[in-house]
């Protein structure tokens, strides 16, 4: 096949049957089903112990597979050491070698895999001047920032011109400046490389930017796969609009009856739905204050400045709901504000299971 | 922490080291630059059950008051430093100067019992040492990567030799090693030489002397190599999985590194130990073919015919001076890392 | 041929201890000699008594009977082949005839001064290599006088 990449890859397709790891009784993942396309950028996206980080384990080799199957390009891998996966993996503590100087540890894959002396030197400043560490290649990690060690894992990833990228939470022991930097830096080398990648992380906002598309995890289930405007636009259930988007989906618990949402404050209709108990859930910047109307008529519960935008938050039965209003909106605590909900940027989802039920 | 404030915060280890460490150094010194006074003797009469006739005797009375007098003997200065028992400084360069080769000369200092011990006590140590810290690494790694259930027995029973007592265990491993124990047996049946003895033998004595140690010692860098792998970053192991560094370029490159502070630290302990190796030498009754500085020092103070205070104290400080010595590459290193971190 | 304590030849010969085939082939004799039969190569070792001075007068008396008693020709007639005796009552036997020669030979008594541990001392250290046979006998020598004399020194034997 023809490739555009910086390096000849092979195809990297990978496919995930059925992958299922329990230990004992404790499930960590079950019945995980996916095609990640080659090139693809995938993001795994859950709570702590949602089973995304063993997922990623698995297919690194480093966890042993209860069930199911990995492949490779086609190939099974299940019973491959992970150094024999051809992935590269970068991790959230780094995972430098301290004794070694950042040349070092960027060329220890090429070392210990046995390609010749000559490339070394060559390979490594390409993958130094790809994440800017030229000037630090004599320094050892402990000598390094937070920031300089993830590009240093970086780097060490990239050497190796591996088939697959995973990565594990690699921006998490960041500060938030630099989070956002080296975030467009990923963003950016995942375009310049073209290498298929699998990003853990539990944090939306690295899944929404980063991703071609994201999987929703919790307790080991899937929950939903789909692109990040799939995801934030359309989730699923109650789990993926509660966990994505900040601040998160507004739920309000109700009744539907002929069609229409009833709960002591609200009411939406429109809605195509057997008449059942319902959460509606809305996102804080769809709805907007009006002074004529509306759907919701509350006390103001605070008001928080966000820059951007100010966000008013009432209670409605004990819920907060929040709507985001202009940014010069201002408003006193305890004052009465209109809120218009319209039926178009409302979800509906089952009280019991969450599932999507319309909207 | 202000001068005068650390000042009463160390001043009780202060005093505790002053008593219980520089000042028996001190008197020990002192005492190894004194020997006995002359003893006076006058002629007697001797009769006994094969006749009678004049004999030199000692004057108890005047030997004793010239000790009451002055209790810590003659001053010698290096006097006992520098005699044959030790130093052997007059014999040493006539062997130079008569030796028509090195080897010659090492031979007649070899023939010297300061030299001899000492060349035991070296030779002791830099095998000793490195073979304890290798063992133990392996033993460490290879307990590592047992399953659970079985893990504690294995580490209860490689501690063992530790739990010996240094001379019950080398009056264990002796008798073996007798022409008529298990070892010693199996070796003459072996090589079908029934002559074969390895007390007999110089070299074997050493050899022996030396498995000993190591056998005693292992399990001491053993724990501490197994409680410094429970430290090695899992995260980084896995990173080296990944790279595609076998397990051995794993342990090279990961888990060594992780644990060089303690090899030094292991190092250190066991160059002073062995430094002072006295045990197995008297549990083996070795003392013929391989003596040690602390087994001189013990021989001048216990040996049965009279103690030689003078020459255990001069010993004993040129032991500590060996020590001193030793230690000096690693404590320079050590200096130059703690310096290096400051900056 | 073997050399030992004179006083053991009774347990070598008395049947208890030993052999119908050790008893029925062991003659003893008295010491090899040196310079043409001029004096045995041995010194003769003797026990005697000795009571210490710090106990009481009744105590030193009752020992002094006790020992004296235990040295009357009467308990050496008794016992006459229980060790070799010097006293009167003693009549040599087998058993004793070759502490008998050695002293008839007119070898001297042990040294009983105070330096000889010292020479035990150098001795036993050094003459292990000639034993090895790592070394010559006159070296070894020279190597017991040098250690003697150092040792002697800081004893105060020798100045």
């Amino acid at each position: 096949m023809i490739s555009n990449r910086l390096w000849e890859g092979e195809l990297a397709e990978i496919q995930l049957r059925n992958l299922s790891k329990r230990w004992g009784s404790f499930v960590g993942v079950e019945n995980f089903n996916l095609t990640v396309a080659d090139e693809e950028f995938l993001v795994l996206l859950g709570p702590s112990g949602c089973g995304k980080t063993t997922t990623m384990r698995m297919i690194a080799g480093l966890e042993e597979v209860t069930d199911g199957d990995i492949l490779i390009d086609g190939v099974r891998v299940n019973d491959l050491d992970p150094k024999d996966r051809n992935v590269a993996m970068v991790f959230q503590s780094y995972a430098l070698y301290p004794n070694m100087n950042v040349y070092e540890n960027i060329r220890f894959p090429l070392k210990v895999r046995k390609i010749p002396e000559s490339e070394h030197k060559e390979r490594v400043m390409r993958a130094s001047a790809m994440v800017e560490l030229d000037e630090f290649l004599h320094r050892k990690p402990a000598e390094l920032s937070g920031g300089q060690r993830q590009r240093v894992a970086l780097a060490r990833a990239i050497v190796r011109e591996p088939n697959v990228f995973l990565m594990d939470e690699p921006l998490s022991n960041l500060d938030a400046k630099l989070r956002v930097s080296t975030r467009a830096q990923i963003k950016n080398l995942s375009h310049e490389l073209k290498v298929t990648t699998i990003y853990v992380t539990h944090d939306q906002i690295e899944a929404m930017t980063l991703a071609d598309r994201v999987v929703v995890m919790k307790g080991g289930i899937v929950q939903q796969v789909g692109s990040p405007t799939d995801i934030y636009d359309r989730p699923e259930n109650a789990f993926v609009a509660s966990f994505i988007g900040s601040p998160a989906m507004n739920l309000v618990q109700g009744d539907v009856v002929n069609n229409k949402f009833t709960s002591s404050d609200l009411t939406v209709a429109g809605f195509t739905a057997s008449n059942q108990p319902a959460q509606l859930g809305f996102r804080a910047e769809d709805a907007s204050i009006v002074n004529e109307g509306g759907d919701i008529h509350a006390a103001v519960y605070t008001m928080e400045l966000l820059g951007d935008a100010t966000m008013i938050t009432v209670r409605l039965n004990g819920e907060l709901v929040s709507v985001k209003a202009h940014k010069d909106y201002r408003v006193k605590i305890g004052d009465m504000v209109r809120i218009s909900v319209p039926m178009d940027i409302c979800h509906l989802f089952d009280i019991q299971t969450g599932a999507r039920i319309g909207g | 922490m202000k001068n005068r404030t650390f000042f009463w915060f160390i001043l009780p280890s202060l005093v505790t080291m002053m008593l219980f460490i520089a000042l028996p150094i001190g008197s020990v010194f002192i005492q190894s630059l004194h020997i006995e006074h002359t003893t006076v003797l006058k002629e007697v009469k001797n009769c006994g059950p094969f006749g009678c006739k004049l004999e030199m005797q000692v004057d108890v009375d005047a030997t004793s008051q010239l000790k009451k007098d002055r209790p810590l003997g003659k001053f010698n200065g290096f006097g006992t430093y520098k005699n044959r028992n030790h130093l052997a400084v007059s014999e040493l360069s006539t062997a130079w100067t008569n030796s028509p080769t090195f080897g010659v000369f090492l031979s007649e200092a070899y023939n010297l019992p300061f030299y001899r011990a000492l060349a035991f006590t070296l030779t002791y140590t830099f095998l000793v040492t490195p073979l304890v810290v290798m063992l133990g690494f392996c033993i460490a790694l290879a307990v590592n990567s047992l399953p659970k259930r079985i893990k504690g027995p294995t580490i209860f029973v490689s501690l063992l030799p530790m739990i010996v007592t240094p001379l019950i265990g080398s009056l264990i491993l002796f008798w073996m090693i007798d022409s008529e124990g298990i070892l010693g047996a199996s070796l003459q049946w072996i090589f079908e030489d029934p002559s074969l003895s390895l007390k007999a033998s110089p070299t074997l004595t050493w050899a022996m002397l030396i498995v000993y140690g190591v056998w005693h010692s292992a399990p001491f860098a053993f724990i501490i190599f197994y409680a410094g792998l429970q430290t090695v970053p899992a995260e980084t192991i896995e990173a080296a999985m990944i790279d595609g560094a076998s397990r051995w370029e794993r342990t090279r490159y990961v888990i060594l590194p992780h644990l060089v502070p303690l090899i030094v630290f292991i190092a250190l302990i066991q160059l002073m130990d062995n430094f002072r190796v006295f045990e197995p030498i008297v549990g083996f009754s070795a003392q013929a073919s391989a003596t040690s500085l602390s087994w001189i020092i013990f021989n001048d103070l216990a040996g049965g015919e009279g103690s030689f205070f003078g020459s255990a104290g001069a010993t004993s400080v040129l032991t500590i001076l060996g020590v001193a010595v030793l230690l000096i590459p690693v404590l320079f290193r050590t200096w130059r890392d703690f310096k290096g971190k400051v900056v | 041929m073997a050399t030992l304590w004179g006083s053991r030849g009774g347990a070598v010969l008395d049947g208890e201890g030993s052999t119908e085939a050790v008893t029925s082939t062991t003659v003893l004799t008295g010491a090899p000699t040196w310079g043409n039969n001029a004096r045995p190569a041995s010194t003769l070792w003797w026990d005697g008594i000795a009571i210490s001075a710090n106990i009481s007068d009744e105590d030193a008396e009752a020992t002094f009977i006790a020992m004296m008693h235990g040295i009357s020709s009467d308990v050496i007639k008794a016992n006459n082949d229980a060790t070799v005796w010097l006293g009167d009552g003693y009549t040599p036997s087998a058993a004793s005839a070759g502490v008998t020669a050695t002293a008839a030979g007119g070898a001297a008594p042990y040294p009983m001064l105070p330096f000889m541990g010292t020479l035990h001392g150098a001795l036993g250290a050094e003459i292990s290599d000639f034993l090895q046979g790592s070394e010559s006998a006159e070296q070894a020598l020279m190597d017991v006088e040098a250690a003697y004399t150092a040792a002697a020194t800081e004893k105060g034997f020798l100045k």
